[in-house]
């Protein structure tokens, strides 16, 4: 029964995995570009979950063939295309920006360790 | 030791989320709440009132145009960060700057192949209205062809190719470009970025030259997206 549930929705967990991988990288490593990373892959994780959304089995790609409502053709969901379009040029701005301020820092501090950068603040 | 807490959160995240995922409808079914009336107007209206076949560019581009302005302009901002923060970076520490790759099969390879890539990268932007692509897609694409020569041949020769004032000169032009289509729609006597409401001629449907302003605005911003790629890699890969 749930093992059924879950085959259903492989997608979703799949995102979750993919959320979760890079929340972990986030939280456990040190090097600032590790973290940058896993923040990459919780961005994957969120997208496969928008487009998973979007889909439904036995769709065609969101070109209109034919104009009017009552076509007999059913599309994926476009909205979602668009949304994810958004969030990968959200995602491709903070991993640039993050990329310039690490490599400024690596410039000035000589390493790219958290802990490292923390004891030479203080 | 940031191990433990670290695990902790992960797996009461992981809970929450499981929670949701036994509610969550199955996959790939035409029962998904997303699949509401939002869905239904965007994709029965859309050809009529836009005049392209391609949904995904007509609510970016048209629908939704205003957006996308900001979009483009979190891209701009972005690069403008980065090379302002990196100004100046000559690289004390840094061991050495990005050089030209010795591989002679990469060299001839990526040679054969950046021509096509840009074709490709072209026709996408172009057919953006027609086909699956549009102007973010096919100026990755693009942008992605310069960023290999970049990889290969290094940043001295890609600076001789491409000089960096080009780049920030599209790129700057293409933004302006965008809000110059967007003040079209002004001067007719309509909405900010308006299309078809501001009177502009949509063309015959599946023709190249269709979609009124959705064309002018999908090139200014695949020319935009591979000006900001090209402009963010070179500053990464630091001085010229």
């Amino acid at each position: 029964m749930l093992s059924l549930d879950l085959f259903l929705r492989l997608n979703y967990l799949a995102s979750i995995m993919l959320f979760l991988i890079g929340l972990h990288t986030m939280l456990t490593h040190a090097n600032l570009i590790k973290k940058v990373m896993g923040m990459n892959i919780m961005e994957t994780g969120i997208f496969l979950f928008l487009v998973s959304i979007g889909y439904a089995h036995g769709t065609l790609s969101p070109i209109i063939r034919q104009s009017g409502p009552e076509q007999g053709l059913i599309y994926t969901n476009p909205l979602l295309a668009a949304i994810v379009l958004t969030g990968i040029v959200i995602a491709v701005s903070t991993t640039a920006y993050a990329l310039s301020i690490i490599i400024k820092l690596y410039e000035q501090c000589g390493t790219l360790d958290v802990d490292r950068l923390e004891k030479l603040r203080s | 030791m940031r191990h433990l807490p670290a695990l902790l959160l992960v797996v009461a995240i992981a809970y929450v989320l499981a929670l949701t995922l036994t509610e969550a409808p199955a996959f790939g079914g035409l029962d998904v709440p997303a699949r509401n009336e939002v869905m239904r107007f965007y994709l029965d209206e859309e050809l009529d009132q836009a005049g392209i076949p391609n949904t995904v560019t007509a609510i970016i581009f048209d629908y939704r145009a205003y957006d996308t302005m900001g979009e483009a302009t979190v891209l701009f901002t972005a690069v403008g960060a980065a090379a302002a923060v990196l100004a100046g970076h000559a690289g004390k520490l840094v061991a050495r700057p990005m050089a030209a790759t010795d591989d002679v099969i990469l060299r001839i390879v990526s040679r054969m192949v950046i021509p096509f890539v840009q074709v490709f990268g072209i026709y996408v932007v172009v057919y953006g209205h027609l086909s699956p692509g549009g102007g973010f897609a096919g100026g990755t694409i693009l942008g992605g062809s310069m960023a290999l020569y970049l990889f290969v041949f290094g940043p001295k020769r890609t600076a001789r190719k491409i000089p960096p004032a080009w780049g920030e000169i599209m790129e700057g032009a293409a933004a302006f470009w965008y809000v110059l289509v967007g003040l079209g729609g002004v001067l007719l006597g309509a909405n900010f970025l308006a299309n078809a409401a501001a009177g502009v001629p949509l063309g015959v449907q599946g023709q190249l030259f269709s979609g009124g302003a959705i064309w002018l605005i999908g090139l200014g911003v695949g020319v935009k997206v591979a000006a900001t790629i090209v402009n963010l890699l070179v500053h990464l890969a630091g001085e010229t």
